[in-house]
């Protein structure tokens, strides 16, 4: 009753109000907007035109993740495993072969299969289902260079699965990856080979431009290192690929150089971002080698000490008592050259070198040491090696190169608080004549100081040969791992044992009997 | 449509501006100086100023222009007689005066501030309380007694009112209870007419009536026996009322503002005594909630004045959310109460289950706060309050005073760590870096105050001043609250404004109105959870570090550059803690501005439509300097960075009641609400590091970095209805209905509907026959749904393109996209009894409660190496069941005497019933030292972490170098934050005009991890990193004694290793190992006292102006009545997400408050 008597008196003023707050609350028809964020791309809408971008994007990243990323894995492990530098910061226990297993899994592991890998595989992936089979094959070699770089840390890693957008992933062993490397690049190779002149990606590739000439010649340079790693554990395989490699066109002059692009704006060379932290200095072993055969690139990668001048290095593994007077250390010992500082301080943020010319003759010399068909023999591949480098670095004239090269100067003593020996007494000239150690030790330490600050590959050359010998460090803080010993590799990734454990549980088994351990050996790390 | 024509109507009463903002805040806050020259009462001249106030901003909200005429008068004089002014009329005017002698010199005098008036303005303005009238004639002004038309006050500005002759009367008095405590809210009308007020929240009213004869007050308030009062010839009139029979004497605010007797509820609720709020002041309020609602918990994370805390009601639920309830302020949904003045609110209600926020929908399936802000009142009231209330911090971790600064018992004046020598006055070197300090060397000696010199005593302030005034038909609440703080670590100080002005009233006899304006500025200087963390610098610092050496924390060096002086330089962790306090400076300042404007119409007594729109709008902006010197390295960096957020919320709500029959009423509810959030944010910085020292400019560098965030954009529709029925009063059924549209969810699964029903039946109303004891007894059930969607931008994988390279970097998000999302549904049950006995003296509630929290929405994480990090998906249960009881007393109930207490239990289980088959685990990790962890099959936030390897019997198996073999990886369960039970007892002692109230709080149970502990320990700094300093350290037996410890050979452990060896092996920055940091929460301490003298009426009647005055004597968290470890206060975590929750990370100590609140209210 009640109810008509108000439809009668109050039915417009009811309605009207409630059906227009009605007709409002009704309204669904921009959601899909609203839910769709203003300032990114969804995935779907990427074309080929901003295929570039996220090739960019995989090779900057690719190299480290991030600035954090680079401090933590080069940094902390590599820079010091290698021994171009050590640290003078007394929460650092890497230079005492105390891995922080925090840091390398989640920086190391984590950002790298996390920031990079998906890109790289997004680019390789994009490509091959765009019919772009250029950026395919430039991005696979690229693909390859990654991933190099993950194996020779942990060994065994996640490869073939990667991207499988499961919640297990499985683990590679090294062999089945290295050998995979090698297709990868046959099949990279003969696209680049069929397009002469070819481009991909233009400017936005961060190496060469898009040159696919200049990638055929990079995908051959990797053969070649990677063939190299495999010296020991399959030298038959390692000799057909090196061979196959310089036979297809290695690098040989310094143009050839694969260096990835800097720009100031949020890809600036690493040290540049880090340097300002001023937390390592040059290890005492440079200054014993590059000291003592007065190698005029030492000023190149090095500063003179703030006080008192001169190249002064730090021994690897202080202690944290004798790193306690840190500012001293830090004022009378060699930071890296003033060019890797931050802008602000003078540096001038460098390309990124992956690989040069030297490093492909330093390849060469071994591989003839090996008696591998290199097209030269190693004293000329080694002195060629050398005055690339000292060409690379310096504008020395042809006379003081060949001085060099000749140059019967050895690693020296080092008057400081360590009383610090020579880290080795072998010449810069060749000894022709010498034991095959002899020799393959002078071609990696010259590869060593010619690939400078590439610590990635030098402390993986350590490993694999022995050289340089280096010096032992001053403490150890790893059970497993002494004093005048390496470091194997890192351990896998905290993380993977919550989020991944069967995989990674699996993967231990794959590294043999030495298990998780920062002393275990790599597959290829097979010479004694 | 309303707000038009109520504009137009304001624009004829032409209202004008008389003063500037300015010259009304000089004379309301001068006003008490004004006073003493004794001449004009403090009263009228606030009154005055209120009105001139509530003028003003009624013109600024219709915008009324008013243009005035040619005259320009300008007149600002005090205690002015009208002669006076009449007389500077004509000076400036020219314009003559014709009045009765007589009659002006019966008038008060006034205070006129007046600045290029017109004559109208200026008249009006000086006779407005006077009685008078004027006219002009020519160059004549006619003054005249006024005859037939009186402005009300307030409502001068409104609806003009015919008051017939003999003259009216004013009534004024209070309404207190039996306890005599004041009743707000109350109804008082004067029988036989439309003329009516409520009582204000002292219990006072004041109305007109339209003459003195036989005048009866009716005075009513649901849940209280209505009283007719005779007034005669009283002009006060005190009423006692007494609660209705079998009745609660609560009407509560529920969902969507519906206000409801607690009797027909049919969940558990919970209202807060709002009196405490302001006298025991915290900075944030919701911190005054602790201790006083069964179930609900509360931490503060560790950023010092002003920080965040995080409120979980009836334990966590959500896997992805942070399980933390809706705040509702006045209707408006999400609004902010961190920052709100507690002296604006009038109620919380705490509506503790799904059953009870069934209406809110989704974003209530953690509970609802509901407050209420206060209203004006009918008559005039103003009233100042100050609370100063003094920290002070006191429980300090324990550290060691014997070992000093080296390794290996040798000093190193550039360790961090303490495993020196001990200390017994040698001479060291000392460890300043300044080149003037070069050489020097002081005695080794224990400092034991050196940390503790490090704090200060904190403070916080409050300054309220609050006017209500209005009218039978309009109302209108003025509050400005001025707080102010300091922290107890230099430089973090707090200030805040908060503003508030709400306007109630009848606009015509069906339509009503409730409008709101309420703003907060605030900003903090300094948070202490801003990195680096300053409590971890002072904790960190060894024994030996005298504070006069430490306050040297800066030097000029032969640059000229500003260095930092620290024994250890330049480590990300460890800095000069004076230098982190003066020369890393963080600013976070933020504005809340909520609007509300809600109007009723009432078409009929059972049909009302209420049409509301709000929005709440805020604002922050922060900014860091680090000065050069701060690590890491260069010329120090700066940061800036601004958001800004808004929702705004539009609803209507339309309530019919319809009495079918003498035993059936019915009350139905529907309505709707479209909600829409945005944000967003814009940072930038200096990159790495500046060119030029100590520019605090975004240019000043070669590597700025800049992004934006559009934040996330959310539209939510909805439609509900809600049905009670009641049967006799006695019975009752509730049944809701809620559709929700989401932005955020796919269209397939975008409207999802969810219902609830309840019943309710008071025993003691339906069954006669129960014993006389019981004066109350009911019983009620409740089943709800309550849906809920998810975060934005979920349905596809982000692709972003930032700088880098030659044409930036196109970087894919690593989330991957669901296109199949489902809305998530919490069913919860509860049962409930309340009953009360002999006569109300005991009460006791209890709730049992389940929910189940299905289909929930979360991010799983995958393996890194499947090429994303997490996706999102639907599933999972998180079950929570509990039982809740409040148990109030009143042991003794008499005329001087009254001595109430309530006690209030809750416990809580949760279990993680379902995550998903494939992945039955979620992990939170931290970089460091734990996991937190959510498993199916497992309580709600385990800690998983490293810990000792076990042998199969459980022991903890030695390596040969004597340390413990530590697990591979997170893999020990390590702690867990729920508690056993919570409980709390507030007591309340009434003595005449003395009060005295105090709250004790308890947590039994819980545990936690200290990553602090681990890090201090590490350091050698504590005192149980004493054992074992001579190399006697035998794990097992003088340390974790508890633990039996074998070597490899089963044999027991021998072996003796030093203190430094194992604290730095197991603890430390780095790579901690947290087993042997687990603590347990369980702890009772004394949170709030309060010691109240109100002045009695009889005193004040003296102080003519005085209505009310109260002082009390107050403190907050006065200490630890027990605690099971001294090495944490588990009120303290390090933020406030869910994976926070019992973990500590350097929180400020435990520190008290006490001080003083004085509030005095004037007639």
């Amino acid at each position: 009753m009640k109810i008509n008597k108000i439809l009668q008196s109050g039915t417009i003023k009811l309605i009207i109000p409630v059906l227009f707050l009605f007709s409002l609350v009704a309204c669904t028809k921009n959601f899909t907007e609203i839910n769709t964020p203003t300032n990114t791309i969804s995935e779907s809408s990427i074309d080929a035109s901003l295929l570039g971008q996220a090739f960019a994007q995989a090779q900057y990243r690719g190299l480290f993740g991030g600035t954090t990323e680079f401090q933590v894995i080069h940094n902390l492990y590599c820079d010091f495993f290698s021994q171009y530098f050590a640290t003078t910061h007394p929460n650092f226990p890497s230079d005492q072969f105390q891995e922080v297993s925090a840091w390398t899994g989640h920086y190391g592991w984590d950002v790298q299969y996390g920031v990079a890998a998906p890109q790289v595989k997004f680019v390789v992936d994009f490509a091959a289902s765009h019919s772009m089979p250029l950026a395919n094959a430039i991005a696979r070699v690229w693909r390859v260079y990654f991933f190099c770089r993950l194996t020779d840390l942990w060994g065994p890693i996640i490869y073939s699965q990667f991207g499988n957008n499961a919640r297990s992933v499985a683990y590679d062993s090294q062999k089945d990856i290295y050998f995979d490397f090698f297709k990868q690049l046959d099949t990279a190779v003969s696209v680049l080979k069929a397009n002469p002149g070819g481009n991909a990606f233009g400017n936005n590739d961060q190496i060469y431009s898009g040159n696919a000439d200049k990638w055929l010649v990079f995908a051959n340079s990797l053969r070649l290192r990677l063939a190299m790693r495999l010296s020991y554990v399959e030298p038959a395989f390692a000799q057909q690929e090196a061979e196959k490699a310089v036979t297809a066109g290695v690098m040989k002059v310094n143009g050839d150089n694969a260096s990835v692009l800097t720009t100031p704006i949020n890809s600036l060379n690493f040290y540049g971002q880090i340097t300002y932290i001023n937390e390592f200095r040059m290890s005492a072993t440079p200054e014993s080698i590059m000291g003592g055969y007065n190698d005029p690139r030492l000023s190149v990668y090095f500063a003179p000490a703030e006080v008192g001048g001169g190249f002064h290095g730090i021994r690897n593994g202080l202690s944290r008592a004798a790193k306690g007077d840190r500012i001293n250390l830090q004022l009378t010992h060699s930071f890296v050259a003033t060019k890797y500082r931050p802008i602000a301080n003078g540096g001038t943020s460098p390309p990124w070198e992956v690989m040069n010319a030297a490093e492909a003759y330093f390849l060469r010399a071994e591989g003839a040491l090996r008696g591998w068909n290199m097209g030269g023999t190693a004293q000329d591949l080694y002195n060629k090696g050398i005055q690339t480098s000292l060409m690379e670095w310096t504008n020395l004239s042809s006379t003081q190169i060949d001085a060099y090269v000749n140059s019967t100067n050895t690693p020296m003593a080092l008057n400081d608080q360590w009383n610090t020996p020579a880290a080795s007494n072998i010449p810069v000239a060749y000894l022709s004549t010498g034991s095959f150690e002899k020799q393959l030790e002078q071609i990696i330490t010259q590869k060593w100081i010619a690939i400078f600050p590439n610590s990635e590959e030098a402390w993986a050359e350590r490993r694999r040969t022995g050289y340089p010998i280096g010096l032992p460090i001053i403490e150890s803080l790893n059970p497993d791992v002494p004093v005048n010993a390496l470091m194997r590799r890192l351990t896998f990734a905290e993380g993977e044992f919550s989020t991944n454990s069967d995989a990674v549980q699996k993967a231990i088994t794959l590294l043999g009997s030495g298990g998780n351990k920062n002393s275990t050996k790599l597959w290829w790390d097979a010479k004694h | 449509m309303f707000a038009a024509s109520l504009a137009k109507r304001q624009k004829n009463r032409s209202v004008k501006q008389i003063l500037s903002p300015n010259q009304i805040e000089t004379m309301i806050l001068t006003a008490g100086y004004q006073n003493k020259d004794g001449s004009i009462s403090l009263q009228a001249k606030i009154w005055m100023a209120m009105k001139l106030t509530i003028a003003f901003l009624l013109f600024f909200i219709f915008q009324v222009s008013a243009k005035g005429n040619a005259q320009q008068i300008t007149i600002i004089k005090k205690n002015a007689s009208l002669t006076e002014i009449f007389k500077a009329i004509e000076k400036q005017t020219g314009f003559l005066f014709f009045y009765d002698k007589a009659v002006i010199q019966k008038t008060e005098p006034i205070d006129i501030a007046v600045k290029d008036a017109t004559l109208d303005e200026v008249l009006s303005t000086c006779l407005k309380d006077q009685e008078l009238t004027y006219s002009i004639v020519k160059n004549t002004v006619v003054i005249t007694p006024e005859k037939k038309v009186v402005y009300f006050q307030a409502q001068a500005t409104l609806t003009p009112m015919e008051i017939p002759k003999p003259p009216p009367v004013v009534i004024s008095g209070r309404v207190v209870n039996q306890q005599g405590e004041p009743l707000q809210n109350v109804s008082v009308l004067i029988a036989g007419t439309q003329i009516g007020t409520t009582t204000n929240s002292d219990g006072r009213f004041s109305l007109t009536a339209p003459d003195g004869r036989n005048v009866v007050l009716e005075v009513s308030s649901v849940g209280y026996q209505t009283k007719r009062v005779n007034v005669g010839r009283q002009t006060e009139v005190n009423v006692v009322l007494e609660l209705a029979v079998s009745g609660l004497s609560d009407v509560v605010v529920t969902a969507l503002g519906i206000k409801r007797e607690a009797k027909s509820l049919t969940y558990s609720t919970q209202s807060v005594d709002t009196k405490n709020l302001s006298e025991a002041r915290e900075l944030n309020v919701l911190t005054s909630l602790e201790g006083k609602v069964a179930g609900l918990s509360i931490s503060s994370s560790s950023g010092g004045v002003g920080t965040g805390v995080r409120v979980v009601l009836r334990g966590n639920r959500s896997i992805d959310g942070d399980s933390q309830p809706l705040y509702v302020i006045d209707g408006v949904i999400g609004a902010d109460p961190t920052t709100i003045s507690p002296d604006n609110i009038a109620s919380i209600n705490v509506l503790k289950g799904a059953n009870a926020s069934a209406l809110y929908g989704s974003l209530a399936q953690n509970g609802v706060v509901i407050m209420e802000t206060k209203k004006g009142v009918a008559g005039s009231h103003v009233s100042v309050s100050q609370t100063f209330m003094q920290q002070d911090p006191y429980a300090f971790l324990p550290f060691q005073n014997e070992y000093g600064q080296g390794y290996g018992g040798i000093y190193s004046k550039s360790a961090d760590a303490s495993w020196g020598p001990k200390m017994t006055g040698q001479m060291v070197d000392t460890w300043s870096l300044d080149p003037a300090d070069a050489g020097k060397q002081y005695a080794f000696l224990p400092q034991p105050n050196n940390r503790k010199d490090a704090f200060q005593k904190g403070y916080n302030s409050a300054t309220n001043i609050t006017a209500s005034m209005g009218s039978e038909n309009l109302q209108a609440f003025f509050s400005y609250t001025y707080t102010d703080g300091k922290g107890i670590i230099a430089n973090n100080n707090l200030k805040r404004h908060n503003i508030l002005t709400r306007i109630t009233g009848k606009l015509t006899s069906k339509l009503s109105l409730d409008s709101k304006v309420e703003f907060m500025q605030q900003e903090i200087d300094n948070r202490t959870d801003a990195y680096p963390n300053p409590i971890e610098q002072i904790y960190n610092m060894p024994a030996n570090i005298r504070t006069q050496d430490l306050i040297h924390y800066s030097f000029q060096n032969a640059n000229g550059n500003t260095i930092q002086n620290y024994w250890n330089p330049s480590t990300v962790n460890g800095q000069n803690a004076y230098w982190v306090q003066n020369k890393i400076k963080t600013k976070d300042a933020e504005t809340n501005t909520v609007v509300m404007t809600s109007l009723t119409y009432s078409f009929s007594n059972a049909l009302k439509l209420m049409v509301r729109a709000s929005y709440n709008g805020y604002g922050n902006s922060g900014n860091r300097k680090n000065y050069s010197g701060t690590y890491p390295g260069g010329f120090g960096f700066y940061a800036e960075s601004k958001g800004e957020g808004f929702s705004l919320n539009s609803d209507f709500l339309l309530s019919y009641t319809h009495d079918i029959n003498k035993d059936f009423n019915v009350k139905l509810n529907a309505g709707g609400t479209t909600l829409k959030f945005r944000n967003s944010s814009l940072d930038a910085s200096t990159g790495s590091a500046l060119l030029v020292p100590n520019l605090f400019s975004i240019s000043n560098t070669n590597a700025p970095t800049a992004s934006y965030s559009p934040g996330s954009s959310t539209n939510k529709n909805s439609l509900y209805a809600f049905a009670s029925v009641g049967f006799k009063n006695a019975l009752f059924l509730d049944l809701t209905g809620r559709n929700d549209w989401s932005s955020t969810l796919p269209e397939a699964s975008r409207s999802y509907f969810y219902p609830s029903f309840g019943l309710s039946a008071v025993l003691t109303d339906l069954i006669p026959t129960l014993p006389k004891v019981i004066s109350f007894a009911k019983l009620r059930m409740s089943y709800a749904d309550v849906g809920n969607d998810t975060r934005p931008y979920l349905l596809q994988r982000a692709v972003i393109l930032g700088p880098g390279g030659n044409n930036g970097f196109l970087q894919l998000g690593g989330l991957l996209p669901n296109k199949n999302l489902l809305p998530e549904k919490t069913s919860s049950t509860e049962v409930g009894l309340e009953i009360r006995l002999f006569n109300d003296r005991v009460g006791l509630n209890i709730t049992d409660y389940q929910t189940d929290t299905r289909n929930q929405l979360f991010q799983l994480s995958l393996p890194v190496g499947s090429g994303a990090s997490s996706y999102f998906t639907n599933g999972g249960n998180v079950r929570n069941k509990g039982v809740e009881a409040i148990l109030s007393l009143t042991p003794v109930k008499a005329m001087n005497f009254n001595w109430d207490v309530s006690i209030n239990f809750a416990s809580n289980r949760n279990k993680v019933v379902k995550i998903s088959d494939q992945s039955p685990k979620i992990i939170i990790p931290d970089s460091y030292f734990k996991d937190f962890v959510i498993a199916q099959g497992e309580p709600y936030g385990q800690m998983y972490g490293k810990g000792w390897q076990r042998d199969s019997q459980g022991r903890v198996l030695i390596g040969s170098d004597g340390l413990p073999l530590i697990t591979p990886g997170r893999s020990v369960l390590l702690s867990n934050f729920n508690p056993d039970w919570i409980g709390g007892m507030q007591n309340s002692f009434r003595y005449k005009n003395f009060s005295l109230s105090f709250v004790i709080d308890t947590r039994q149970g819980g545990s936690m991890v200290s990553q602090s502990n681990a890090i201090v320990d590490g350091l050698g700094l504590s005192q149980r990193t004493l054992v074992g300093r001579s190399g006697d350290l035998i794990f097992g037996k003088n340390i974790f004694g508890n633990e039996t410890a074998v070597l490899a050979d089963g044999t027991p452990n021998n072996i003796a290793i030093t203190a430094e060896k194992f604290w730095m092996a197991v603890g430390g920055r780095n790579a901690p190992i947290a087993e042997p940091f687990v603590i347990s929460a369980t702890n009772t301490r004394l949170r709030e006292l309060t010691f109240g003298y109100s002045f009695p009426h009889s005193l004040l009647d003296k102080v003519h102006f005085l209505a009310d005055a109260r002082i009390s004597i107050v403190g907050r968290n006065l200490f630890f009545i027990s605690r099971a470890s001294p090495y944490a206060d588990p009120d303290l975590m390090s933020g406030t997400d869910k994976s926070d929750e019992g973990h500590q990370y350097f929180n400020p100590p435990s520190s008290r408050y006490y001080g003083f609140n004085l509030k005095i209210g004037f007639k």
